[in-house]
């Protein structure tokens, strides 16, 4: 047992402040250098053993910009589907680029109205030398500002993922989508008509039985990117928080001679801590590979993405009218911490994915 | 990082595991239903060794590192040993022989500290009085010097062991003028004049554990009783806070795992409805509570532990952290047990009532979550 945080573990955290504090533009604007920045300081080519390292790093990013983690996992995620379902070639055109983040991959798995479980309606037949790709995909994260799509589709022969070049004909995104919070990551609907994709640029066909592999895959990612976020929505609603509760009142004493809200504030630090050591916890057993490291992954999900929700509430009831304003980072923090409660592994999902494996361990059939 | 137990502790928790489920939680149901102690399960505690698991070899003890012995902690509870009998061995070994281990003579330590790790002996620890819960600085028990002895005057309260206590580790102001500065702790024995004990208060749970009153009414204790110096008392009491945030908290997690190996038992063999209540996806969630709950507080309470076997000052903000989180979030994971067996759950039968009413105390006892609040938003 060892509590310690080893130097390897915080140095991409480190960068990552660094690169925080030279570069105060988090505006959807700057999703494309962002991403190069990650790329260069080693964020998306973080590779498997690197978990807690990752972590840190996602949570530093999240204190500041949520969005950019989810631009940033998702990038990592792409690269990882080319690096397990690549062939060399592949491999090799597309995966130093999207490590280092100088191109960048929207995915495109979700699409409207159709459980991911169900299989892709997107079909991707094959076409000369390639395939011709139709369908419906939303909301796409990023869509507008990348340069592939990776699509999830069907083809004849099973299930493929697709790199679309953004700017291929019959690729049409739409309007961004109004969402209750990340408006950076522009979520919108994209059209695909009769888009042709060199074989090159796909992955598979893959077996049938390979689809379930990819949702899991996709909501792995999302559980892990969604426990960093949380934690950095955690860090900067007990930040802004405590700054308003200290801060002097005109007339008056700060809110933090009220002992509720000390109360309060000491409710959300350990709420943070406790969201922190276990999504350590997750991600140290991740890297070790350990039979625990799924079920406390879940756990540290839905721990951290519902502290999220409740401290960011916490926090706006103690900057009050200040927090409510739509720009305020603690009114965002409220909309943000929801999606992490919905992605990946919703808390519903999850709850029913930890009792299945307390079932399975403590009262076998 | 690394959270993960040796082999060495992993095996040493199966131990624990086996040993309580075969000779102590047998026990346990009717010892509880009657409010009874049992003395013979505590002295099979110090047979096995853990009354005196961290002492050192010389003192009858075990010489075990902190994190195993918070761990053998959460295993009885994981067992099924009640909270009234793992309070008494917390209470017993790490606020009494434990603050004696630091703090008494050779002679005492000598004299009393195998007795304690066998549980031949029984030790308590008085501190909190009727107009001096969380405020210690507020003790009226007096300890005045005369000679070579001290002479002791007050009362104490919601002390557990105290109806056993053959030694008793006791709190009393030698300076009232110097506030925390004037406290000072001694080794009061069983039969010395002038010590009794009150009659054992009516509790809603932990009810094994035996908690009353102590009177001092001119009571000389030998100036060698002292233990550490004058005016140390209360650098001592906040000593046993590091083992009343890791040790006496983790068999509270221990036993919402025993609750959840008996409600997912329990969700599998109830049928209703045609199926087995485990089909129900709001059974299944009451199952993930405990889980969620069960694995976060595990880390917080390891953290102090850790710290402790690093040789590491007492973090008081951490510890606060996770006394408030498995006092005030093990309520609703306790809570859902009990329904998810609905009136089973609410008869003893099934153990998960006991569990519930055990629990209440995390939230109180060994300072209340409102005093954890209160430490956290001061060092925070």
């Amino acid at each position: 047992m060892d509590y310690e945080l080893k130097p390897e573990e915080t140095a991409l955290a480190a960068r990552v402040e660094a690169l925080l504090g030279a570069n105060p533009d988090l505006t959807a604007g700057a999703a494309r250098a962002w991403l190069a920045r990650l790329g260069e300081c080693g964020y998306l080519a973080a590779g498997p053993g690197a978990d807690v390292a990752r972590l840190l790093a996602g949570k530093a990013l999240a204190a500041r910009a949520p969005w950019l983690v989810f631009a940033a996992e998702l990038q990592r995620l792409a690269a990882e589907l080319v690096a397990e379902h690549g062939a060399l070639a592949q491999r090799e055109a597309l995966l130093p680029a999207l490590r280092a983040g100088t191109r960048v991959a929207a995915l495109a798995f979700s699409e409207p109205g159709r459980p991911l479980e169900a299989g892709p309606a997107c079909r991707a037949e094959p076409a000369g030398e390639g395939y011709a790709l139709s369908g419906q995909k939303g909301p796409v994260s990023l869509a507008a500002c990348c340069d592939w799509l990776a699509v999830l589709a069907a083809t004849p022969r099973g299930p493929a993922v697709l790199f679309v070049e953004r700017a291929a004909p019959g690729v049409e995104p739409g309007a961004p989508l109004e969402s209750f919070g990340y408006a950076e990551l522009e979520g919108r609907p994209v059209s695909l008509r009769e888009v042709r994709v060199p074989a090159g640029q796909v992955l598979g066909p893959l077996p049938a039985a390979a689809l379930p592999g990819l949702i899991a895959a996709l909501r792995r990612a999302e559980d892990r990117l969604a426990t960093a976020a949380a934690l950095g929505l955690l860090a900067r609603c007990l930040e802004e928080a405590r700054a308003a509760a200290s801060a002097p009142r005109e007339g008056g004493k700060p809110a933090a001679s009220h002992q509720l809200v000390r109360f309060e504030l000491a409710e959300m630090l350990t709420q943070l801590q406790t969201a922190e050591l276990l999504a350590l916890r997750a991600a140290a057993a991740a890297a070790a590979g350990s039979p625990e490291a799924e079920r406390l992954g879940l756990c540290a999900k839905v721990f951290a993405s519902e502290a999220a929700c409740r401290v960011s509430d916490q926090a706006l009831g103690i900057l009050a009218g200040a927090g409510y304003l739509r720009s305020h980072p603690v009114a965002r923090a409220l909309a943000e911490a929801r999606l992490g409660c919905l992605a990946g592994h919703s808390s519903h999902a999850a709850r029913l994915a930890l009792a299945d494996d307390v079932l399975a361990r403590l009262a076998p059939v | 990082m690394d959270f993960t137990f040796s082999e060495e502790q992993q095996a040493y928790r199966r131990q624990v595991l086996a040993f309580a489920r075969k000779e102590i939680v047998p026990r346990c149901r009717e010892h509880d239903l009657r409010g009874e102690f049992d003395r013979q399960a505590f002295r099979r505690l110090g047979e096995f060794g853990l009354l005196g698991l961290h002492l050192p070899e010389e003192y009858g003890g075990a010489g075990a590192d902190v994190v195993t012995t918070v761990m053998a902690g959460e295993a009885l509870g994981e067992a099924g040993v009640d909270g009234g009998l793992c309070l008494a061995y917390g209470a017993h070994t790490f606020l009494c022989a434990d603050t004696l281990l630091r703090h008494g003579s050779e002679e005492l330590k000598r004299c009393l500290l195998p007795g304690l790790a066998s549980g031949e002996l029984v030790g308590c620890m008085g501190l909190t009085e009727p107009g001096a819960g969380s405020d210690v600085a507020a003790l009226r028990t007096r300890a005045e010097r005369r000679g070579d002895e001290f002479v002791l005057n007050g009362s104490k309260i919601f002390i557990t062991n105290g109806p056993l206590a053959d030694v008793a580790v006791v709190y009393a102001k030698t300076d009232p003028a110097a506030g925390h500065a004037g406290i000072s702790a001694f080794v009061v024995e069983r039969g010395t004049p002038g010590f009794s004990a009150g009659p054992p208060l009516h509790k809603l749970g932990v009810r094994t554990s035996q908690t009353s009153e102590l009177f001092f009414d001119d009571c000389r204790v030998p100036a060698g009783n002292l233990l550490g110096t004058e005016g140390a008392g209360f650098l001592m009491a906040m000593q046993t806070v590091e083992w009343d945030r890791s040790a006496l908290v983790a068999p509270f997690i221990g036993s919402v795992s025993y609750a959840l190996e008996r409600g997912a038992r329990y969700a599998r063999e109830r049928v209703q409805f045609g199926r087995p209540i485990a089909e129900f996806e709001a059974v299944r969630a009451k199952l993930a509570e405990l889980t969620l709950f069960i694995e976060a507080a595990r880390g917080l309470v390891y953290r102090i532990a850790w710290c402790k076997d690093q040789g590491r000052p007492l973090n008081h903000l951490e510890a606060a952290v996770a006394k408030l989180f498995v006092g005030d979030w093990s309520l609703g994971p306790a809570n859902a047990a009990l329904t998810l067996f609905g009136g089973y759950g609410y008869c003893h039968e099934y153990d998960v009532e006991r569990v519930f009413r055990d629990g209440r105390l995390a939230a109180i006892g060994g300072g209340t979550s409102e005093i954890q609040k209160m430490i956290i938003s001061k060092l925070m």
